[in-house]
């Protein structure tokens, strides 16, 4: 009788370890599966043939990217005396990618805790070293201006795998009410409890945002039900895309409505386009088919003190595959 | 026992599905809000009647500074910006990168600062600091260089890396401008991908009932050869 107690143990047993011996070597084999997509073949190094999924793409020729920097400062609070570094984050990052051949327009919302490669800058502006932390952090490097924004575009470009960042705009936090209230105000549907940090916001219902409402809505975290990043990026989405509806309004209205949108918030502003440049960009916005904006899957963890987001690579392929490549034929 | 090992056994099938979810985060859980400019961890005045405290100021903030030392502080900035090689500015630096094959033009100013006491009057009959101070790129450290107070420039002698790279010691007579000077030549270590460790996870779980499995065969083929007896 107890040899077959024992004997119904140890099979019980084996099949339940047998099982789990399965599933951790399919998820193992899947681990590497997945770290092994989207890497370069290179044997003619002039075709930068991208293989993702088992196919091979090669560039698009006629790609051009725009990056938008929110930054988490008000520009009154931006001290006079600049610095070979500062304490400006790029709280927002949007990545444009137009493509010209197609006449079309997209765009990569990246996740301000993304843990990505940075270069520290030196004295002299130079890379000194390189670290792995939030995005956010790559402008903090340079001198808060365009030293910082190219340093951002860099960190970018390195998570992109490499898709070349073009250009970039960067603007304070105060600009935020500046560009709603040009456009008219935005609507949006409240996606959020905000009782307590502004009861104008009730969750659900339909409304305009105007000046400081706007940026209240698009900047708050703490003191919200759910305060995860995660969720402030679907609201500032959904601002962003009603935006986006007011602001080809307003150009198709008034074809000079950028040029003097960008006068008067360029006390805000730090690019490298200038005016004339940006009402091009103006013009493909009004003509491109808009796709929507893409956002990189990951995962967020506690790090040592604060939040960080790994994005998965597949994620990162699979975007950078689909914008930036096409299928070699 | 057979319930024990029963929930043992789920356990271990609930631990491999669950690594994941432990990784999901709960509660606010704060952005980083900046780089760290240089801070000071400790420092120890040689003479035991000093009362100071050693402020050291980034040169990003060197507003707040009396206006002679902001205005040297600002000349250490134009003397370390101007240059493509720091080399020229002070020869002892130059002795080091030839000491340690550095090339010039690979030596940089990670970081610039001030020191200065603060709060003590009679500073100057108080022989040395001994400073620890932890600065983020520590791990290209090739010299750590002081502006004296008519504008030349020299290499803090003794200067040491501490601390996993994460801190600097050192010693100083008179705190002033300085300068962290890093060779931009030696190599990095790459960032680390996302997920590898789960790799590491699923490998372990799988090693670990492989060897679960083997004994529990043994024992098995043990008991079954003495019930055939």
């Amino acid at each position: 009788m107890k040899r077959r107690i024992r004997k119904k143990l140890l099979l019980g047993a084996f099949v339940a370890l047998l099982l789990v011996f399965l599933v951790a070597s399919a998820l193992l084999v899947l681990k590497i599966w997945e770290g092994n997509q989207g890497h370069y073949s290179d044997p003619n190094p002039e075709d930068h043939v991208f293989i993702y999924d088992g196919k091979e793409y090669l560039p698009k020729e006629n790609v051009e990217t725009f990056l938008i920097l929110g930054l988490d400062k008000y520009e009154r609070d931006i001290p006079e005396l600049d610095s070979y570094n500062n304490d400006r984050q790029a709280d927002f990052l949007l990545l444009f990618v137009f493509d010209n051949d197609a006449k079309t327009v997209s765009a990569i919302h990246v996740n301000r805790d993304t843990m990505a490669n940075i270069n520290v800058l030196g004295v002299a502006g130079n890379p000194v070293d390189s670290v792995t932390k939030q995005i956010a952090l790559a402008h903090t490097y340079g001198n808060g201006r365009e030293v910082s924004c190219r340093n951002t575009a860099d960190s970018v470009s390195d998570l992109l795998l490499g898709a070349k960042v073009n250009h970039y705009l960067s603007l304070t936090m105060d600009s935020v009410p500046v560009f709603n209230d040009l456009v008219g105000g935005v609507e949006v549907t409240v996606l959020d409890d905000f009782t307590g940090i502004d009861d104008t916001l009730i969750k659900g219902e339909k409304i305009t945002l105007m000046g400081e409402q706007a940026l209240r809505y698009v900047r708050t975290r703490y003191g919200l039900e759910d305060n995860t990043n995660s969720t402030r990026m679907a609201r500032q989405q959904q601002y962003f895309n009603a935006l986006y509806d007011r602001f080809l309004q307003c150009v198709e209205k008034d074809e000079e409505f950028l040029i003097d949108a960008s006068l008067e918030m360029s006390d805000y502003i730090v690019s490298d386009r200038s005016v004339t440049q940006m009402q091009d960009l103006a013009n493909k916005f009004k003509e491109y088919e808009y796709i929507g904006i893409r956002q990189i899957d990951g995962e967020s963890r506690k790090g040592e003190e604060f939040i960080e987001f790994y994005p998965y690579s597949t994620s990162v392929q699979k975007i950078v595959s689909e914008l930036f490549y096409e299928p070699k034929i | 026992m057979k319930k024990a090992f029963a929930c043992l056994l789920v356990a271990l099938l609930a631990l491999n599905f669950s690594i994941v979810s432990f990784a999901k985060v709960g509660g606010f859980v704060s952005s980083p809000t900046g780089n760290q400019a240089p801070m000071v961890d400790s420092f120890k005045p040689g003479n035991a009647d000093c009362d100071g405290t050693l402020v050291v100021t980034a040169y990003g903030d060197r507003a707040e500074l009396p206006e002679d030392l902001r205005n040297l502080l600002e000349k250490a900035y134009k003397d370390v910006a101007s240059t493509s090689d720091l080399t020229k500015i002070s020869s002892d630096l130059a002795k080091i990168a030839s000491d340690k094959s550095i090339k010039a033009s690979d030596l940089a100013v990670s970081d610039l600062f001030n020191l200065h006491v603060a709060g003590c009057d009679a500073h100057e009959g108080h022989y040395n600091f001994d400073v620890t101070l932890s600065a983020e790129t520590l791990n290209k450290f090739v010299a750590l260089l002081q502006m004296n107070s008519d504008g030349t420039w020299q290499v803090v002698s003794g200067a040491q890396v501490i601390n996993n790279g994460k801190s600097l010691k050192f010693s100083v007579k008179t705190p002033s401008p300085m300068a962290i000077v890093v060779n931009t030549g030696a190599g990095t270590d790459s960032p680390p991908t996302s997920d590898n460790w789960m790799i590491y996870v699923y490998g372990g779980v799988a090693a670990v009932s492989a060897v679960a499995l083997v004994v529990i065969w043994g024992v098995w083929r043990k008991s079954k050869k003495q019930s055939d007896c």
